[in-house]
């Protein structure tokens, strides 16, 4: 009797995932800063050039209550993630794995969290579908610091300004950065944004709300403030 | 439905009752348990004998003092025999420990709570017990400490829904959890008052779910009795195995009949257990460790934790032992069985991540207070309470302002700072710089030139200490393709320890 209905139960599960094709991919909720440039979607690999800007992708999901889990990186700091919005108290860490273990252990982390940020990871490209194929299903998102075979979208960051800081005096107070968003190898979108500003607030740069290149934009690097 | 009081029976220095026939009242004599003063006679205590004094300093104190090996299963014997007197009068008594018990108080008794307790009262001197002493209160931890605060024979009734009133002026040490208090003490948190007034998420978020329970009680809200359906004793299983396991895995699988008989237990008395002793039994020698669960132990998470155990221990297994060190009722976990479906599916998919690759692998994060990012994170392993060693509220001198760097090194990077010169560059006894301004700094076997710098922020760490003391300074550096560095000279050698990237 029993087994004759989880048959039945099994059958109409085969046919729901027909109809319904495969796995939807939900919007995740984004940054604002990020928001203009990039919509994050469940079962996304985004590759982030910096542990900031994986921190700024997890603050997203995380300050909605997500769990992220954080991968092979040691010396994530915990305190600028919590200053950007990520929920510390919601993230689990694996600061490091060996080489042959570490697909088991995302695999096991895709099942339960809604956010995997990665190191630089050697996986083949079989693995990686496998993987990416089982985070659509779960609708968990991957941050990876480092190459992947395949990925939605590159962040990246250039035209690096501090704040604050002179020549023997001062100290560092807000960066101004281009925030870089590149598609297969071009890129697709760029604003400047404070990342933090002197409130440790990490926000569009008003004065160059216009200016998407960031080209125009290139203020003396440094400036020495008193 | 009328509220439900305890009544709970306090006989001090009990471990010292038990030699009431062989040694005379007025010699004194304390009670040793693992070589510490368990217990002692107030005869001992007039001479300065204190429990948790060791056997030299103790017989330093008081020369005449006799001293005895605690024998608890005398203590559980002869505390039996004396409530057998008191069961003529009470239903529902529950040991807490030997000298301690909890029982009802009959709401309608004639002449009220206080005309009850003499009732008790007299029925324990009957049985010969001269010292004890009653508090009522609304719920079991109130009572007790009601009780011991008053003189012998004496009654303390915590009113009705007075609780909170009465333990707010307490000092946190009653809560008898030696990591928790001291972590609260150096919160500031000196009374119960202090405790109960924060916010119970704050309090989960910072202490836990056994924080929270103590939060609770602190707060008055004490289930007032658990009944006959909860039994305080500790539930205990054991197994043996002939011939003894050396494997793990096979040790894993053969205990899960154990696993599932213990939890079976919790199950029945609507109980869950979130800390529990695993002793594992091997052919000379015994490995115990207590684990404790954020939330409680399913019969998947004990089974894990003696694969773990047994993982590290190394020797063949003759026997497993689980005892329950601390029970909940499972209704006060009520909110977190219907709420918290998703956090119990990220704890089992992190246990199944801790059983690849080893406990330890998987910790959890903090912050805490320190001079350097690296100090100032606090890591424990996935599943265990992290204490911190340093107040984050507490000012630190000389730490460095925000914004954090994003990454911190666990250990930090040797790294080279030369000035115009070539020179090495250095930092004087007063924070002076010799060898010139910072121009070019060595990163991982890279040269960068520097744009910008600032520090020193001297940090005398250990500065009482003349012979370990270290002169640590620490520099921002800023690179002319704007990447920025922590670092850090101590006696010329430079460090990288953070990056602002």
């Amino acid at each position: 009797m029993s087994s004759s209905a989880s048959a039945v139960i099994a059958d109409l599960k085969a046919q729901v995932q027909r109809m319904e094709g495969p796995a939807a991919r939900w919007p995740m909720p984004t940054h604002p800063v990020l928001s203009s440039l990039l919509q994050l979607r469940s079962g996304g690999v985004y590759q982030v050039a910096s542990p900031s800007l994986a921190m700024l992708l997890m603050a997203g999901p995380s300050s909605a209550g997500a769990w992220c889990a954080v991968v092979g990186i040691p010396q994530f700091g915990i305190e600028a993630a919590r200053a950007i919005g990520v929920r510390t108290e919601r993230v689990v860490y694996v600061p490091e794995v060996q080489a042959d273990e570490l697909f088991n252990v995302v695999a096991a982390l895709i099942e339960v969290v809604d956010v995997v940020v990665l190191a630089p990871a050697r996986v083949t490209p079989t693995q990686a579908a496998r993987l990416v194929a089982r985070m659509r299903e779960k609708h968990c998102l991957l941050a990876t610091w480092g190459s992947w075979p395949n990925t939605d979208a590159r962040l990246d960051w250039s035209h690096v300004e501090w704040r604050g800081v002179g020549l023997g005096h001062g100290n560092l107070q807000a960066r101004r950065v281009t925030l870089e968003v590149h598609r297969a190898d071009r890129r697709t979108g760029a604003k400047r944004v404070w990342f933090p500003d002197v409130n440790l607030v990490v926000r569009e740069d008003e004065q160059h709300s216009g200016n998407h290149t960031g080209e125009g934009a290139v203020a003396p690097r440094l400036r020495s403030v008193p | 439905m009328s509220a439900r009081r305890v009544a709970v029976l306090w006989c001090p220095d009990w471990p010292v009752m038990v030699y009431r026939d062989e040694v005379p009242s007025d010699v004194p004599l304390a009670v040793l348990a693992s070589g510490e003063v368990l217990a002692c006679s107030p005869a001992a205590r007039e001479q300065g004998v204190r429990r948790g004094m060791r056997r030299r300093d103790a017989q330093a104190r008081c020369p005449e003092l006799v001293v005895k090996e605690r024998k608890l299963l005398r203590e559980i014997e002869l505390f039996d025999h004396t409530l057998a007197t008191l069961a003529a009068h009470a239903v529902d008594i529950s040991v807490l420990r030997p000298g301690l018990c909890a029982l009802p108080v009959p709401s309608r008794f004639h002449g009220g709570e206080l005309a009850a307790a003499a009732v008790m009262l007299e029925a324990m001197v009957t049985a010969g017990v001269w010292d004890v002493r009653c508090g009522i209160a609304d719920g079991v931890f109130a009572a007790e400490q009601a009780a011991r605060l008053v003189g012998v024979q004496e009654v303390n009734i915590v009113p009705l829904a007075g609780s909170a009133d009465f333990l707010g002026p307490l000092p946190v040490e009653i809560f008898g959890d030696d990591d928790f208090t001291s972590l609260l003490k150096r919160l500031g948190l000196m009374q119960v008052s202090q405790f109960a007034a924060l916010a119970p998420a704050d309090v989960h978020t910072r202490f836990g779910t056994l924080g929270l329970g103590h939060h609770r009680v602190a707060n008055g809200i004490e289930r007032a009795w658990l009944g006959q359906s909860v039994n305080p004793h500790q539930i205990s299983r054991e197994v043996f195995f002939e011939p003894a396991l050396d494997n793990s895995e096979t040790l894993a699988f053969s205990s899960r009949a154990l696993v599932a008989d213990f939890v079976a237990e919790l199950v029945k008395r609507d109980l869950v257990c979130t800390a529990a002793t695993i002793e594992l039994i091997g052919e000379r020698d015994m490995g115990s460790r207590v684990w404790r669960h954020p939330r409680w132990f399913s019969q998947a998470d004990l089974t894990d934790r003696i694969r773990w155990q047994a993982h590290v221990w190394a020797e063949p297994v003759a026997g497993v032992r689980i005892l329950s060190e601390t029970l909940e009722s499972a209704g006060d976990q009520a909110d977190d069985l219907f709420g918290g479906g998703a956090e119990e599916a990220v704890e089992r998919g992190v246990a199944r991540v801790q059983s690849m690759i080893g406990p330890e692998s998987v910790e959890a994060q903090q912050v805490q207070g320190g001079h350097s990012p690296a100090e100032r994170r606090l890591a424990s392993v996935w599943g265990e309470r992290a204490v911190a060693e340093r107040r984050a509220d507490a000012p630190w001198p000389a730490s460095i302002p925000a914004p954090a760097p994003a990454t911190v090194f666990r250990e930090p990077h040797a790294a080279k700072v030369v000035g115009a010169e070539g020179h090495a560059v250095a930092v004087n006894d007063r924070g002076g710089l010799l060898g010139g301004a910072p121009e070019r700094v060595l990163i991982d076997q890279q040269w960068h030139a520097v744009a910008a710098w600032a520090g020193p922020w001297p940090v005398d760490e250990r500065w009482w200490d003349e012979a370990n003391a270290r002169r640590v300074a620490r520099f921002q550096v800023v690179g002319v393709d704007g990447s920025a560095w922590l670092m850090s000279v101590d006696n010329g050698q430079w460090w990288l320890e953070a990056v602002y990237d």
